[in-house]
């Protein structure tokens, strides 16, 4: 598990800043004032940045100079040349904004939600959170335009409304070549006129994630504990669609969920064929999670027969569909070819029987905090039991 | 020890506090029902939803006494044949799916097919048309009309168009084909429609300088192939008895020339066509192709009017398509992909919310606003069959011709819409309660 | 057709329990197999006569298949009555540009939700 945060002492009463590391390419800075410089042991801090962090070792200030230093603390020290760092001078809290290296960067915009589902992985907080949005403002013109796919997440970011917007239209400017993906319930899209400002922003590449539980109106309700937001979820994707958005459905497979998973995937099919993709995704045992887990908790291998039927149903109608957050040997082997390594690399993990494992390498393996409970089926392949690569499970990028 | 059902933390309400609206103002969406078997009801709904009950349940359901926390209760509100207070949102997704179904019908007219001319080499007498020998250039389409005909179908405004060319033998016309596609393309440039050209064709008269216009031009052939060798040159006579191999042959350079996709064949069943399903599914998978089109004789043209055929009953050919299914749902399980195109578009019409645009089964009829046919003559038909009619006598479904009518006086007019309004079995007595 | 044979069956229905329409969509239904005719108001019930067209039509079989068929005919009816205003509806639904069923969410401004969406969150 990667760390995103850190702390250092606290050095002055200065206002957070957003700025972008440069690590090991010394010379002069292409940004300065929007550049934080990481001295290696022993260097001389270069002039011109705005601030400087110490990978360790002693540092030399030039005569005259007085810089101050932050220390990168040990869990960061992974820290490199075009990451995307806030400092709060006044907490000392170093925060990873992004990491260039990742294909799994997201913005978290807000932590405020309207819905409070029962399986949250990212509980809300209600309370003024807009330093986060200020702060992803200041550091997508510093993030590379080379990056494949960046991710919106929250929270609700359609609660931001106009700031959301604005979220938009930066990554449209400063990186129209990185697809956009933004998780969203869907619910304020019920609102035509929000939809429209999305298709007035025209990015070249944005998706739209959506969750939906359930076929049934109050089986979703009870799911996301909000009434009448499936009604509100449906016509916000009918909406979007109308709008020329493309949208992703994600249904979350847990107790609540996972019974009427073939006709729900029917009802996918049936009046909402123009998805373009839908993902069935595993939990994640974060969040509310814990304090729901007996409730929610279901053996994946318990569920094989549902999953095997919903993916046939999506298939037959020609719907792009994906399996994420399950390993392998706990499913049904015709499903393999729609698994995906979709855990973001900074909480996937391994456990020790893994190891023996002949094809770890095309599975997408656990979350970090799958330590609370897996499946009891987990069980290494020898090579001789998968006679060939698979070359189905792909790498994907998924904001998970 | 009863097991305890794992609770919730106790800052999230239960599944049940969400059901308090479920069962309460439970209604009825429109939908039909026809007795499937003794026992069973299917329930079907115009966004072709359906499902399928047993009789004292589909009455229960009917008279609102089904049980709200039924299993049954929930499949019936989640294909939306029945509403309640929990949900609205079904009406805005039957009315999508609808108009889903429906949009074909706005598009308007997308095939037009050309009729270049009557001549043709080949003597089937299952033949649809009234052919003409070879040298009777009298029955080719002029160019005056083909010129005609351009303008008509830009009239349509249909974003994707079809062009067909029909014969007789239409490669017998390979000039007024060029001249056609050449100036469709033309106008094009500026109409920025999606244009498929197809040249349907026995093949006899391919060259290489056709295939190469046919490459230049992106235009399809569909040609035909009635099965093995001694059945389809039975079926297929002409000059020399090689009607096969003149098709074999032609399908493969044209494969070669054009790519695979560019070529299709189509298939009629004759009575002599009944005893060898297999045999002709065989010929079709040994040919390269991966569908199949099962079609029955069609009761027009030569073929009736000359008694040259022998007919067959419904129930003969519908054994014959039964057992020719079952063969290729066998090839299937054995690994080799195979389609029957009928099959296809009916499953289709059933298990997707889409429209197929397969003119023959729609509602209202395709005639005129989904195809429409020019006769070599410049008459205008309302199908491939109203001209076959015409042919024999029965010029009903002649609508009008080339040279005197327009676009507008042809599609308004009480000739068309009395026929159209005559097969919407939304209103066809019966019909408009059938539930398939 | 036979004049000596027992050719003519006669079925009544209540008029409380079945539509009228429904027994003319049966007898309508049937007419490739017999000729019907239809007394309304006999006593508060409602009369058939079937006359089969071929005397090799068993009687009794025709009587059952017949009042099967009136029964889903008067099903269909009652789904006809109950469902004609939605479906109307629905027919202008799907053949208009605008929503005509969610109004707020059509023209509604997200910025001031006017369906409270935003805040319905259930704590």
């Amino acid at each position: 598990m990667i760390k995103l945060h850190g702390k250092m002492p606290k050095r002055d009463d200065g206002e957070p800043f957003v700025v972008r590391v440069v690590r090991g390419t010394p010379g002069s800075p292409l940004a300065g004032d929007r550049e934080a410089y990481i001295l290696g042991p022993d260097e001389v801090a270069p002039p011109g940045y705005r601030a400087y962090l110490s990978a360790g070792g002693a540092h030399l200030q030039s005569p005259g100079q007085t810089r101050v230093i932050w220390p990168i603390p040990e869990e960061l020290s992974y820290l490199s040349d075009g990451d995307i760092v806030r400092i709060n001078p006044k907490t000392g809290e170093l925060w990873v904004v992004y990491r260039r290296s990742s294909p799994f960067n997201a913005m978290l915009l807000t932590e405020r939600c309207n819905s409070n589902c029962l399986m949250c992985s990212q509980p809300p907080k209600a309370g003024d959170d807009s330093h986060l949005v200020k702060a992803y403002l200041d550091a997508i013109p510093l993030m590379a335009p080379d990056s494949a796919e960046l991710g919106i997440t929250g929270g609700e970011p359609t609660l931001l409304g106009g700031s959301l917007l604005q979220v938009l239209r930066a990554c449209k400017e400063h990186l129209p070549d990185t697809a956009l993906h933004m998780l969203s319930n869907g619910r304020l899209f019920n609102y035509l006129s929000l939809c429209r400002e999305f298709e007035a922003i025209d990015h070249p590449d944005f998706m739209i994630g959506i969750p939906l539980y359930s076929d049934i109106p109050h089986r979703h309700d009870f799911v996301v504990q909000a009434a009448g937001a499936f009604d509100q979820t449906v016509r916000g994707i009918m909406n979007l669609a109308r709008c020329g958005q493309r949208i992703e459905i994600r249904m979350v497979l847990h107790r609540e969920t996972v019974d009427r998973l073939p006709q729900f995937a029917r009802f996918v099919a049936r009046n909402l064929p123009f998805v373009e993709h839908i993902a069935l995704m595993g939990l994640e045992m974060m969040g509310y999670v814990k304090m729901n887990l007996e409730a929610l908790w279901i053996d994946p291998v318990d569920y094989r027969q549902q999953l095997r039927q919903a993916v046939d149903v999506l298939r037959q109608h020609d719907l792009n569909v994906s399996i994420y957050n399950h390993q392998l040997c706990v499913l049904d082997r015709v499903l393999w070819p729609v698994a995906r390594k979709s855990i973001s690399d900074w909480k996937n993990e391994y456990i020790d029987k893994c190891r023996e494992c002949a094809i770890q390498d095309s599975c997408g393996g656990f979350f970090a905090s799958s330590s609370l409970r897996r499946s009891a089926h987990i069980a290494a392949f020898q090579s001789h039991e998968v006679c060939s690569p698979i070359a189905g499970v792909k790498k994907q990028v998924s904001n998970v | 020890m009863l097991p305890t059902l794992p609770l919730l933390n106790d800052r999230f309400l239960g599944a049940a506090a969400f059901r308090a609206r479920v069962g309460t103002g439970y209604s009825l969406l429109p939908l039909r029902l026809i007795a499937l078997d003794a026992l069973r009801y299917v329930l079907t709904n115009f966004a072709g939803e359906h499902v399928v009950l047993p009789k004292a349940i589909a009455r229960q359901f009917i008279r609102h006494e089904l049980d709200s926390n039924s299993a049954v209760y929930d499949e019936l509100k989640s294909k939306h044949f029945l509403l309640d207070d929990d949900s609205t949102v079904a009406l805005d997704l039957l009315a999508v799916k609808y108009r889903t179904k429906q949009s074909l019908l706005a598009n308007f007219t997308s095939l037009f097919m050309f009729v270049v001319t009557l001549r043709c080499d080949h003597s089937c007498p299952y033949c649809q048309v009234s052919r003409q020998s070879v040298d009777r250039h009298a029955y080719d389409m002029t160019i005056a009309a083909a010129d005609r005909a351009i303008d008509f179908m830009f009239h349509s405004p249909s974003p994707a168009i079809k062009v067909e060319f029909q014969g007789g033998e239409s490669l017998l016309n390979f000039e007024l084909i060029r001249h056609i596609v050449t100036r469709v393309n033309d106008r094009n440039v500026l109409e920025g429609r999606d244009i498929r050209f197809v040249i349907a064709t026995n093949l006899m008269c391919l060259s290489d300088e056709i295939l190469s216009f046919c490459k230049e031009h992106d235009v399809f052939i569909s040609t035909s192939l009635d099965g093995p060798r001694t059945l389809h040159n039975q079926n297929r006579p002409r000059p020399g008895g090689d009607s096969y191999e003149v098709a074999v042959a032609g399908i493969g350079r044209s494969r070669e020339a054009l790519g695979a996709d560019r070529v299709a064949a189509l298939m009629t069943t004759t009575e002599a066509s009944l005893s060898q399903p297999v045999e002709i599914v065989d010929e079709y998978v040994r040919q390269g192709f991966n569908s199949i089109f099962l079609r029955p004789l069609s009761p027009y043209g030569f073929a009736v009017k000359t008694g040259l055929v022998t007919g067959y009953s419904i129930e003969q050919w519908l054994d014959f398509y039964r057992r020719s299914l079952e063969y290729i749902v066998e090839l299937n399980y054995r690994g080799i992909p195979f389609r029957e195109d009928y099959s296809s578009l009916i499953l289709r019409k059933i298990l997707t919310p889409y429209p197929t645009g397969y003119v023959d089964l729609q509602s209202p009829a395709g005639i005129g606003i989904s195809g429409i046919v020019f006769n070599y003559d410049g008459d205008i038909y309302a199908s491939d069959e109203a001209r076959m009619l015409a042919e024999s006598g029965d010029r009903r479904f002649r609508l009008g011709n080339l040279h005197t009518d327009s676009f507008e006086e042809v599609m308004s007019s009480d000739n068309l819409i009395d026929i159209l309004s005559e097969t919407m079995t939304e209103c066809v007595p019966m019909c408009v309660d059938c539930g398939f | 057709m036979d004049a000596d044979s027992p050719s003519q069956i006669v079925l009544c229905f209540d008029a409380q329990v079945y539509r009228l329409a429904a027994v003319k969509k049966a007898a309508y239904r049937f007419g490739d197999r017999c000729f019907a005719e239809i007394l309304a108001n006999v006593d508060g019930r409602i009369e058939v006569r079937l006359t089969p067209k071929s005397k090799t039509s068993a009687l009794d079989l025709l009587e059952g298949e017949f009042r099967n068929e009136v029964l889903d005919q008067d099903l269909r009816e009652s789904v006809a009555e109950e469902t004609e205003r939605v479906r109307n509806l629905l027919l202008a639904q799907a053949f208009s540009q605008v929503s005509l069923t969610d109004h707020a969410g059509e023209s509604g401004d997200y910025r001031n939700d006017p369906l409270g969406i935003a805040s319905s969150q259930v704590r």
